[in-house]
């Protein structure tokens, strides 16, 4: 997963999600929550990113998709609370790993964004 | 790893069933969510109406959502690109005349043109399958020829070729190659002939080549020391393959060439077939097998050279020249026909090394020329392709713009569109491509067999190979991107309000298709005005007065295995003349219009003319009379004038000699013989050994001669000619063959052939352009009508509702063909008249292949003209009809 991409910017209307973060979003919700549908990890993301987060519910199904390609995640049909049916999406073995290298990965990344902002120019 | 099971997941996408699987588990889960959302929003409050649109709000698109989803799991490129494809045949199908008219045109241009490349490629790309072909030269002589004219030749004498190898031992190899000829040779008895092409090589030949046997071993310099004393030969891989099947017993195998008993020893690498393009060598023999290797007058050797590392071309160069000066000044001693003023600085001539490239051949020499012509009509052909396919292409986008228009304004992509144009135009170019390829398969070897008469076939290997494969690709992709290109722009640029509201005025690009329909017969013509002059050039040249009979003649050269007394030779023409359908028998010395002359100066009341020659004939009594040649004064010669000093000349000669007056009595002295004759009869001028107008002087003296003693010279070979009932005298050969064997067993057959068939070896040239000129007029004549037909109806079918107004309104069928073909008929007259023009400017470039046909007659303007005209009545023929047929009320009604 690249992480090159548009540059963020925060504005009114919320920020957008730098590309190929939404997967890594996805598998820590779940990993976390454990097996979820497609709206409860909608509503999950508008929750944690208190509604800064301006993203269309319906781009969460490619990233379903691609990540059940993957194998990293895996879909089951089944009942909600109120007896809808739906499919419930739940990590598996290889998404744990893949989530892991990638949270490194991220935090490599970052930090060195991060020293590189932070960084003191003696001129 | 994780990629790759994406990949296949997606690839497994493709398939349809699942993806309607998938499509349906989607839109449940979309379904949930959307309810999901809606239930949370009135719980908050909403309004049920007001929660739903809320709902697919915060969804995005469901449509959108449904795109990325099926993009996301399959493969967008290759999955719009199958539907590209399938949508193009359904557009291809829809339109079947334009698409069948554009793969024709298309298809047929190209096979043209991979035709042309493969003979091209057989001529003048491939080189010769021999090592390091870039250091092998080729001896050839330039300087004044035996008549003082300027030439260049590469033949020299056997001896000739011994010194040469000798005198350069340390500088360079050489061998000698013999011409490749047809012979008769046997694996069995004498009842069973069979014909092969016999190459005498000399035994340096494969060793300087750098080849190696497939099979057994080749020959080599210890098989070429003295003369009949090696008779071994060497099959080609061809030969081999086709005669034996690639058995490998053949090593070992004998066969009989004439009295010579050869052995098999080895077969040659695959792919050598000589050095003689167009002829295809089937068997190789040491030259020392062959009668003339001692002859110093006998020259049919190719000379091949190598220079040995470290010594420069010129070196080489400068000491074989300095051999043959050498050798040519001695040999000239010996002429006494030798025209004196050649004498004094003989040879005149010069040895320079030439580089061999493809192989050396007085074929490709011959058809260098025509091979330019080719080109030319290939453009032409190509040009006159392209012009058809541009006119319907640009016709069928024109007529699509509505549609172009309807789907950018619902949001198709433009990049989408022109993807969509350029793969309808690669599958119009794959599917002219392998009609090429097809025809091409088919044109190439016919049209070498139309070049060449059937008893003397060019033979070139024409494999379709990686390159030819390779051309004919680069051809469909340029092809397909010019013309792909060019509407796909177009789709590009449509402005969607403009189209819809009923589109640029079609008169536009009617005027561009009838501009292109005038170059196109433009070239058309061209090509026709061509091949017409080729056609008439070969006719008026065969049809020049022989003066001797070719219809129903046998031609069979006999030999026996010793020189036997002439009364055996005479006891053998009886059992010929005894034969059912044999009409008359005599024999000669060698061929009319064969391969081999003798000629020499004559002395007249002590008057020697050297600038002039008299040919020479030896024949048996009876020989006129069996080739037709009239008797205009004297007699015929008889047996009682089996002498020197009898002869029958013909009226050239009596010109020439006599000035014309009664020579019968009268005495001449040639001076080869120095003995003097008598002139016992004037014969009719015939062609001796080429065609021209005029006929040269001859001398027709009995054969054999008589030896000092006054006894006759026994007498080896002789050329029969026998004079059938027979339409094909082929027919009789068999027949003849055994008769001959069963009169005189000592006696062989070498060579049948009828006499038109000898007379048609000498077209070869004037026939190779003859059927180019045919072929291209052919094609570019289909092409035009077929690109005429394609305008024509689409410009009906453009007009349709004009047609319909106009038959509604009364017109009658002569005024709806004007309307249909007024303009399409200018444009061919217009397009003939710049054709006539372009045509007498083309035609001084290929003059010198042209007899007795001048580019400006009138006659050979009309024969193009009238030829376009009918094809272009006959292309709208069809149209006019359909155009007649349209019935206003359905037409009108559509709309």
């Amino acid at each position: 997963m690249s992480s090159k991409g548009k540059a963020t910017k925060a504005s009114s209307e919320g920020m957008q999600l730098l590309q190929g973060t939404l997967d890594m979003i996805v598998l820590r919700t779940l990993a976390a929550m454990g097996s979820q549908h497609a709206y409860q990890i909608a509503t999950r993301l508008e929750q944690v990113s208190d509604k800064l987060l301006n993203l269309n519910q319906g781009t969460l199904y490619p990233a379903l998709v691609r990540l059940e390609q993957y194998g990293w995640i895996a879909g089951e049909w089944g009942r909600t609370e109120n007896n809808r049916e739906a499919k419930f999406y739940a990590i598996t073995k290889p998404g744990l790993k893949a989530l892991n290298e990638e949270t490194a990965r991220w935090r490599q990344m970052t930090g060195l964004v991060d020293r590189l902002l932070t960084e003191k120019f003696s001129a | 790893m994780s990629a790759m099971r994406r990949l296949v997941q997606k690839l497994k996408g493709l398939s349809e069933a699942k993806n309607s699987r998938v499509d349906a588990e989607m839109e449940r889960e979309l379904a949930t969510h959307v309810a999901l959302l809606e239930e949370e929003l009135i719980r908050k409050g909403a309004e049920p109406a007001e929660a739903r649109r809320q709902a697919r709000l915060r969804l995005g698109g469901v449509e959108q959502v449904r795109m990325m989803h099926r993009e996301a799991r399959g493969l967008p490129l290759i999955e719009s690109l199958i539907a590209d494809v399938r949508f193009g045949w359904r557009q291809l199908m829809k339109r079947k005349v334009t698409t069948l008219a554009a793969v024709l045109s298309l298809g047929l241009a190209m096979g043209a043109c991979m035709a042309a490349f493969l003979l091209i490629d057989a001529f003048y790309l491939r080189p010769l399958p021999v090592s390091d072909p870039s250091h092998l030269y080729v001896a050839q002589f330039e300087g004044l020829n035996w008549a003082g004219a300027p030439g260049t030749w590469n033949a020299a004498s056997y001896p000739m070729f011994e010194k040469m190898r000798d005198a350069a031992k340390d500088l360079a190899n050489v061998t000698a190659l013999g011409y490749t000829s047809k012979n008769e040779l046997t694996y069995g008895g004498y009842q069973q002939m069979e014909q092969a092409y016999q190459q005498p090589v000399s035994g340096e030949m494969f060793g300087l080549f750098g080849l190696k046997p497939a099979l057994g071993r080749l020959i080599g310099p210890e098989d070429n020391l003295a003369p009949k004393q090696s008779p071994a030969a060497v099959l080609s891989y061809e030969y081999w393959q086709r005669r034996f099947e690639g058995d490998t017993q053949v090593v070992g195998k004998h066969f009989r060439k004439g009295d010579d008993d050869f052995e098999i020893v080895g077969v040659a690498p695959k792919g050598f077939t000589g050095t003689e393009l167009g002829l295809m060598a089937d068997i190789f023999t040491p030259s020392m097998m062959e009668p003339w290797v001692a002859d110093k007058n006998d020259r049919d050797q190719t000379l091949f050279v190598r220079p040995k590392s470290g010594v420069t071309l010129a070196t080489v160069q400068s000491v074989l020249d300095a051999t043959y000066q050498r050798e040519e000044q001695e040999r000239a001693k010996m002429l006494d026909s030798l025209p004196e003023n050649l004498r004094a600085t003989f040879p005149n001539a010069h040895l320079r090394l030439q580089t061999v490239g493809s192989g050396v051949s007085g074929l490709k020499e011959g058809s260098a020329p025509s091979l330019e012509t080719l080109s030319i009509l290939i453009v032409l052909v190509l040009m006159i392709a392209c012009a058809n396919v541009a006119n319907l292409m640009s016709a069928q986008s024109a007529a699509r713009s509505r549609e172009m228009a309807v789907r950018v304004s619902l949001g198709s992509g433009r990049s989408r569109l022109v993807r969509m144009v350029l793969v309808e135009s690669t599958m119009l170019g794959v599917a002219a491509a392998a009609l090429g390829l097809l025809f091409a398969w088919w044109a190439a070897p016919f049209i070498l067999t139309k070049m060449t008469p059937a008893d003397f076939p060019v033979r070139v290997a024409l494999p379709m190979d990686w390159i030819v494969a390779g051309f004919a690709v680069a051809l469909m992709m340029a092809v397909t991107l010019i013309f792909g290109m060019f509407p796909a722009a177009r789709a590009s640029h449509v402005y969607p309000a403009q189209a819809l509201k009923g589109g640029e005025a079609p008169q536009a690009h009617q005027r561009a298709m009838h501009g292109l329909i005038a170059v196109q017969i433009a070239f058309c013509f061209i090509v026709l005005f061509i091949a017409g002059l080729f056609a008439t050039s070969l006719a008026r040249k065969t049809g020049l007065p022989l003066g001797f009979a070719t219809e129903h003649v046998l031609v069979m050269e006999t030999t026996a295995k010793q020189p036997i007394q002439m009364g055996r030779w005479d006891a053998l023409l009886e059992a010929v003349r005894g034969t059912p359908g044999v009409q008359n028998a005599a024999m000669a010395d060698r061929t009319l219009m064969g391969w081999s002359s003798q000629s020499t100066a004559v002395t007249v009341d002590g008057v020697t003319r050297k600038e002039v020659n008299a040919f020479l004939l030896k024949l048996s009594p009876g020989w006129i009379e069996t080739m037709g040649i009239p008797l205009l004064a004297g007699r015929d010669i008889r047996d009682s004038d089996r002498d020197d000093t009898a002869a029958l000349v013909n009226q050239a000669f009596v010109k020439t000699y006599f000035g014309g007056k009664d020579p019968v009595g009268r005495m001449f002295t040639p001076l080869d013989s120095k003995t003097p004759v008598t002139v016992v009869g004037v014969v009719g001028d015939a062609m001796y050994g080429w065609p021209s107008r005029t006929v040269v002087p001859q001398v027709y003296q009995p054969m054999p001669a008589a030896n000092d003693s006054g006894s006759l010279k026994p007498l080896q070979m002789a050329t029969l000619v026998v004079k059938t009932q027979m339409n094909d005298p082929m027919a009789m050969a068999e027949t003849l063959r055994k008769t001959i064997m069963q009169t005189d067993a000592s006696l062989r057959v070498v060579k049948v052939q009828s006499q038109r068939q000898v007379v048609d070896g000498k077209f070869v040239q004037e026939r190779l352009h003859a059927a180019t000129g045919e072929f291209f007029a052919a094609v570019a004549l289909l092409l035009a009508a077929v690109g005429l037909y394609g305008v024509l109806h689409y410009s009906v079918i453009l007009r349709e509702r004009e047609i319909g107004v106009r038959i509604a309104l009364g017109a009658t069928a002569g005024n709806i063909a004007r309307t249909v073909t007024a303009r399409v008929l200018a444009m061919v007259l217009l397009g003939t008249v710049a054709g006539s023009a372009a045509g007498l400017g083309l035609v001084r470039f290929i003059t010198s292949m042209l007899y007795q046909v001048k580019g400006a007659d009138p006659s050979m303007m009309m024969m193009p003209a009238i030829v376009l005209m009918g094809a272009a009545l006959l292309a709208a023929l069809p149209v006019v009809a359909r155009a007649m047929r349209i019935n206003p009320v359905v037409m009108l009604r559509s709309e």
